[in-house]
Formats: structure tokens, C-alpha cells, sequence
């Protein structure tokens, strides 16, 4: 027990130090740290807001068919989903393929107890974010239903519970995925699209789930099939806790635990065999001349980072799933056709909104791809290359910039003109169509560098802290976020201004904002990275 | 070729790594830099290599300030850390020529002095491999390579010899050699006192960040071994 705490806490600081490390700039630290903390609290208290308001929106819904218990059995669904999506790519790095593996290999400690202590690290985190949608969720139904004590007592000996499966299922299929990809000379490759086709296979079987409703009559039914259908425990768990069914509550935490634990026992058994495997490296390509070539500057600085980029699973699927999921909307558009989709909307006006809103919602899957936000501080351990080599650091900053740009821009060309066509947008809210998440896709490249450029951290032993809970990501991330909402909702407001006003101005602020960031980037950035 | 001059470096919490170092490196010398665990050794080398940021002082390179011309500075030299972390993503070739685009080397010179040095320390047969597969003394290896194939006039290097097998080691030592006798310069810090005493034109002892000794090999030592000198040195000072 002794081993297993001192192991945990070792890890757990470790994961904290990459959130918000110890800067190597002495000027302002405590300045710095201090903002930090206060974009962090706000930024739990806005995901509160959001999940308060999307759980209050949905209780609404869900009371009109007389089905709130579904409330919780979704937002369950929602959360377990997205632990799930969030955990497969952390498996490597976290429970296999560390890079402090071989220290604490060599330490006199059980293998079970050091797979556990990597096990309980992954939950602690999963079990944080959980109490972000769940807490809110509960809060919500209980002050619409207004439950009896058991659903309490209930909502609480579960919520432990929760993250269990999801991570038994992603440790398992994470593990999968490696082994598979290992067997392949190109194993990241072929890692990233076996990964790529699991998330989209996911997303498919949630785009199913509308035409499923569509087809039957009893709505309330519908939502229950579905929402069982797409994660199955949901109806162990609103069961058992908001039906009174204990036996459902027993057979949850019964089915999690045994899930937890048949996960825990197979890593554990297989954990040094596992390790080899995976961090063993093929080691038969024959050098050949050709293979030397030449190229400009920062041509070769562009490459490097697209060959960083694509080296690594979690950097493409953290950055490039809200490009994933913009094509997959595009798609699932066209597919459904312009009739259908303005049916659906409802509205008198569905296509002047369709139009008005557009811009801006493509946009959010734009601020979701920021690939500069963990750029600086992925260069690790190998930051005294670039500093060493004649490099103006302006040459690097836009070799990051550029990688951000080239899978943004692509994207958004083309999706935005293919709605453009299918939906045949007006000339003047189709240049808005191109522009605004233009602009946004400039937002993010720079911003995201400016952030790094703030909180970097160099001290990592895994790339998935820097790359996901690192502050610079995290704040990238809500700020993005932020800066779309707040049109969006502006937007929404009746106002004096037209909507194409409204959008003009937001892409006026915005450009006014990249040409401020690039300025920031080409004169303080040099200074700033001199002193890392 | 090297001129440092009244330099000093404090960390955050006033802790003084390197106190008023001042010294030269001619062109044509091996300079050996030798100190205790924390002496302040990798800090100074880290300074004239342009990766850390300093205040005080001023280091020259080839006649150019670190401080005010760094890219002319880089251009004349090449680092090698005493733990060579390099791209893993990249093969032992893509890494050779990324250096080598980034020092504007052309394709045939490329080849041959890739071909040439890879040869010597004979990891030309993995080169087509990844870095990530590498053992420490291929990464080393790599690494040398890497700062020899853009031909440099100052060699600067953090305890060089680390994991280099014995083949290895004379072959770098050979072309160390080659180096300065073709107008060049190596700057090196080292435990290993008997390559420094058989190695090294020149040597200084550093202790607590201040230089406590600093002249040719031979009268630096006097009659006794660099060892005995160095333990006597860093004792009593």
C-alpha cells in the first residue's frame, strides 16, 4: 500500500508539474502563476455554466415526453463516451510505453502495485472531469423531479463507479490498437488510422442513432433504445439509481469493478511482456544514398514538423479530431441534402439562420485544432537542437504556424465550398463562409503559440500531458471556445444590427487580433525563447 | 577562436553557477575544461553554445559576440550536449539532413561527408533506421556526426566521450585532432583526466564556478599527474 501511494503521488505530480511547470523565466513568475490560476478557475466554472445550462436545456426537452430520468441516462451515456474517446490514446504513455518505465522497472516494487498506480492516476482523472457532467446532471434532475433519499444515497455509492468501464474498454482496445500496429513497419500509421476508424465508427453509430428516432412513433421509447443501444450500462445505471432498482445499482457497480479489475489483472500480467514489445523498435531498413536530399530552410523546418506531428498518435487525434468532425458534419450535410437539413431546423427562417450561422459555426471546429499550443513545449528535451543551429527562432515560430495552417486551411476551403455550392449560400455570406473560419483558423495557429510561448513546459516524460492537460492547450482550447460563443450568442440576441453586421464586425475583431499575435510572435517571441 | 570574458550566470534564487570566468581557446588547440559535479561546467558550455541566456560577461566566437551575432556564432561552431537527445521520429539520414539543409550544405558534399564519418564510426548501415532505435553510443555517434558533416572551426562538447565505445572514442579523438590541425578549435569538459592529460594543448579547472586553473597541459601538471593536481586544486581552493 506504502509502494502503490508513494508511486501514485509520484505520477500524479508529475501530471500536475506539466499543467502549470516551474517556468525558467524569472521575470513576473509569480504574476504568471497567479493568472493562471485565475484562467483556470474560471475556466471550471464556465465548463459548470455550460454543463448547468446543456443539462437544463436538455431536462426541458426530455420533461415535455415525460422521460426526465432520461436526463442522467444520457449525460451518463455522454460522459462514459467521452472518458472512452479520451483514455484509448492514453493507454501508451500512461499504463505502456512510459518513458520512466525503465526506473521504475528497476525499483523494488510489485508489478501489479506499479500497473496500479498507473491505473489509479488515469482514474483520478477521469473521475475529475466526470464530476463536471455528472454533479450537473443530478443537481439538474433532482430540482425537476425532485427525487426520494435513495437516489442520493445511490447517485453517490455509483458515481466512483463510473469511469471503470470506460477505462477497462479503452485500456483494452488501446492495447489492441498498439499490438496490432506494431506488427507493421509504419506502426504509427497504421496506429492512427486503426484509431481514426474506431472514433469514426463511433461517430457514425451516433449519427444512426437521429434516423432511428425518426422512424418510430413513441418518442420516449425511441430515446431510451437509443441511448441504451449506444452504451448499455446507461440502463444499469438509471435503473439503479433513479428507478429504486437496487438489483440494476448492485449489477453496475458489480459489471465495473469486474471490468476494472479483469482490465488491472491482464495488464499486470502481461505488463513487462506488453512493454517490450511495445517499445521495441524494427530495426532492418537498409540506408541507401538517394535518401540524402536537400531542401531550403525552412522548407526543412515545415517538414520536421510535420514529421513531429505525424510520429504521434495522441497530437493527431487531440488536434485533428475537430477536423475530422467538421468533414463528417459536411458529409452528413450533404448527404441529408438542403430540404431535410432546413426541415430539421424547424424554424420559418431555417435558411437565413443556416446562412447567418454558419460562418461561425464551422468555426468551432476550427478553434478545436490547435496543434501550436503544445508545439514549443513538445520540442522536450530536444530544445537545445534548435537553439543550437543557426536558426532564427521567427523561422521556427512559422514552421509551427504553418503546420496549424495546413491542416485547418485545407479543410475549411474545402467543406465551406461545398456547403457554399449545396446550399447555395449568397455571394456575400459565402465569402463570410471562407473568411470568418479563416480568420478563426490565423486565431488559433497564432494564439496557440502565444500561449506556449507563456507556459511552456519542458519537463515531460510522457508527450500526452503536454499535449493534452498542459495549461497552454487547456487555455487554447477555452479561449477558442470562448471566442466563438461569444458571437454566437450575440447572434442569437435580438439586436439593432443585421446578422451579416454582426459577422463583419466579429471578423473585423478577429483579423485585428491576428495581426496584434503575429506582431507579438515576430517581436517578443525571439526574447522570450532565448530565455528557455 | 573562443574568448570568454568576465562572464557569470545566477540562477533564479541568487544561486551563482559561474562567478568572472575568463578565458581564451587559439585556433589549432584542444582545451580542455575540467571541473567537480557542479562546478559549473555545462552552464558555461551551454552560455558559448548559444542555448542559455546569460547577463554578465561576453563570450566570442571567431571575433563574433554570442550575445549580438548568435547565427553568425552557430554558424562557425557545433554543440553536442553531454546527453544527446535527438529527433527519434526521424531516421539516422532524414536527422543528417535536416542538419545539413539548416547549414546550407549541397548534395554532394552532403553524401560524401555523411558517407565519410558514418563510415569512421561505422553506423552507416543504420543510418536508414530510426533514432528512437538507437543505443546511447549510436545516438552519441549520430550525433558527432552531425556536427562534423557542416566542417565547424570550433568544436564544442559536453563530456564527449560518454558511451562512445573504445573504437569510437580513438576515432573521435583522431579527428579532434584533425581539426585543430587544419585551424580549428575544440572546447570539451571531461572526468576523464587521463584523455584530457594525453588529449588536451590546454586545460582549465573550474571549482564553484571560478577558475582555479587555466594554462598548457604540461604546465598546469608540473611533475605531477593532472589527477593529483586536480584533486589538490579542488580541495584546497
Amino acid at each position: 500500500m506504502r509502494d502503490f501511494a508513494l508511486l501514485y503521488k509520484l505520477e500524479l505530480k508529475h501530471l500536475l508539474h506539466s499543467v502549470n511547470p516551474a517556468s525558467r523565466r524569472s521575470s513576473g513568475e509569480k504574476n504568471r502563476k497567479r493568472g493562471l490560476a485565475a484562467i483556470m478557475i474560471f475556466s471550471a466554472f464556465l465548463i459548470l455554466f455550460y454543463s448547468v445550462s446543456y443539462c437544463v436545456i436538455m431536462a426541458k426537452a426530455f420533461i415535455k415526453i415525460d422521460a426526465l430520468w432520461l436526463l442522467p441516462a444520457f449525460m451518463f451515456s455522454l460522459c462514459s463516451m467521452l472518458m472512452l474517446f479520451t483514455t484509448v490514446y492514453k493507454v501508451k504513455g500512461t499504463v505502456f510505453g512510459f518513458d520512466d518505465y525503465d526506473f521504475l522497472m528497476a525499483l523494488p516494487v510489485k508489478t501489479s502495485v506499479l500497473v496500479l498506480s498507473r491505473l489509479a492516476v488515469l482514474y483520478s482523472f477521469n473521475f475529475t472531469a466526470l464530476l463536471f457532467i455528472l454533479i450537473p446532471a443530478a443537481a439538474v434532475y433532482a430540482y425537476y423531479a425532485v427525487p426520494g433519499f435513495y437516489f442520493y444515497i445511490s447517485f453517490l455509492v455509483a458515481l466512483p463507479f463510473v469511469p471503470m468501464i470506460p477505462i477497462g474498454i479503452a485500456g483494452t482496445l488501446g492495447t489492441l490498437i498498439h499490438l496490432a500496429a506494431s506488427r507493421f513497419k509504419h506502426k504509427r500509421a497504421v496506429n492512427m488510422v486503426l484509431t481514426l476508424l474506431l472514433f469514426s465508427g463511433l461517430i457514425v453509430l451516433s449519427f444512426n442513432t437521429n434516423v432511428f428516432i425518426e422512424n418510430v412513433t413513441e418518442i420516449s421509447q425511441a430515446v431510451t433504445g437509443v441511448v441504451n443501444r449506444f452504451y448499455p450500462p446507461a440502463a444499469l445505471f438509471t435503473n439503479g439509481v433513479c428507478k429504486n432498482n437496487f438489483s440494476a445499482l448492485f449489477l453496475f457497480i458489480a459489471v465495473s469493478a469486474g471490468v476494472f479489475w479483469f482490465f488491472s489483472f491482464a495488464a499486470a500480467k502481461k505488463f513487462k511482456a506488453l512493454n517490450t514489445f511495445l517499445l521495441a523498435e524494427k530495426t532492418d531498413s537498409e540506408f541507401k544514398a538517394k535518401e540524402i536530399k536537400t531542401t531550403s530552410v525552412r522548407l526543412a523546418l515545415y517538414k520536421r514538423e510535420l514529421q513531429r506531428y505525424f510520429s504521434s498518435v495522441p497530437y493527431v487525434l487531440n488536434t485533428g479530431m475537430g477536423l475530422v468532425l467538421f468533414t463528417l458534419s459536411s458529409a452528413a450535410l450533404l448527404i441529408m441534402g438542403k430540404d431535410r437539413v432546413v426541415g430539421y431546423l424547424g424554424a420559418a427562417n431555417a435558411v437565413e439562420m443556416f446562412y447567418n450561422f454558419g460562418p461561425i459555426a464551422v468555426s468551432f471546429f476550427v478553434v478545436l485544432s490547435c496543434t501550436t499550443a503544445s508545439s514549443i513545449s513538445l520540442e522536450g528535451k530536444n530544445l537545445w537542437i534548435i537553439k543550437s543551429l543557426p536558426l532564427d527562432p521567427r523561422d521556427v515560430f512559422l514552421s509551427k504556424i504553418a503546420l496549424n495552417l495546413s491542416l485547418s486551411v485545407p479543410a475549411v476551403i474545402i467543406n465551406s465550398a461545398l456547403t457554399a455550392l449545396l446550399f447555395r449560400f449568397p455571394p456575400k455570406q459565402a465569402f463570410l463562409l471562407f473568411a470568418l473560419p479563416l480568420s478563426y483558423a490565423f486565431l488559433t495557429a497564432l494564439g496557440g503559440l502565444v500561449l506556449n510561448l507563456m507556459y511552456p513546459n519542458f519537463d515531460w516524460s510522457s508527450e500526452v500531458t503536454v499535449i493534452k492537460q498542459s495549461a497552454s492547450v487547456t487555455l487554447a482550447v477555452f479561449i477558442g471556445m470562448g471566442a466563438v460563443a461569444v458571437p454566437l450568442a450575440l447572434l442569437f440576441i435580438p439586436l439593432p444590427i443585421s446578422p451579416f453586421s454582426i459577422n463583419c464586425g466579429v471578423l473585423a475583431v478577429v483579423s485585428t487580433a491576428n495581426l496584434l499575435l503575429y506582431r507579438y510572435i515576430i517581436t517578443k517571441g525571439p526574447k522570450i525563447f532565448a530565455e528557455f | 577562436m573562443l574568448k570568454i570574458d568576465s562572464f557569470s550566470k545566477t540562477y533564479k534564487g541568487d544561486k551563482k553557477a559561474v562567478n568572472n570566468l575568463s578565458l581564451q581557446v587559439n585556433a589549432g588547440e584542444i582545451f580542455g575544461f575540467i571541473g567537480p559535479n557542479g562546478a559549473g561546467k555545462t552552464t558555461t558550455i551551454k552560455a558559448l553554445a548559444g542555448v542559455l541566456d546569460f547577463e554578465q560577461g561576453e563570450i566570442y566566437i571567431d571575433g563574433f559576440s554570442i550575445k549580438e551575432k548568435p547565427l553568425e556564432c552557430k554558424k562557425t561552431m557545433a554543440y553536442i550536449p553531454d546527453n544527446p537527445d535527438l529527433y527519434e521520429y526521424l531516421t539516422g539520414v532524414a536527422y543528417l539532413n535536416f542538419i545539413g539543409d539548416i547549414f546550407r550544405i549541397d548534395r554532394d558534399e552532403r553524401e560524401k561527408l555523411i558517407i565519410h564519418f558514418a563510415d569512421r564510426f561505422e553506423l552507416t548501415k543504420d543510418l536508414g533506421n530510426l533514432i528512437s532505435s538507437y543505443s546511447h553510443g549510436m545516438k552519441q555517434k549520430l550525433a558527432i556526426i552531425s556536427a562534423l558533416i557542416h566542417s565547424p572551426k570550433l568544436l564544442v562538447l559536453d563530456e564527449p566521450f560518454v558511451g562512445l565505445d573504445p573504437k569510437a572514442s580513438f576515432v573521435f579523438k583522431t579527428i579532434m585532432r584533425e581539426i585543430c590541425d587544419t585551424g580549428g578549435a575544440v572546447f570539451f569538459s571531461t572526468h576523464v583526466l587521463d584523455v584530457a592529460e594525453k588529449l588536451c594543448d590546454r586545460v582549465a579547472i573550474i571549482r564553484n564556478g571560478e577558475l582555479i586553473a587555466c594554462g598548457n597541459t604540461a604546465e598546469v601538471r608540473g611533475d605531477h599527474s593532472l589527477e593529483e593536481i586536480f584533486l589538490e586544486l579542488t580541495e584546497n581552493a
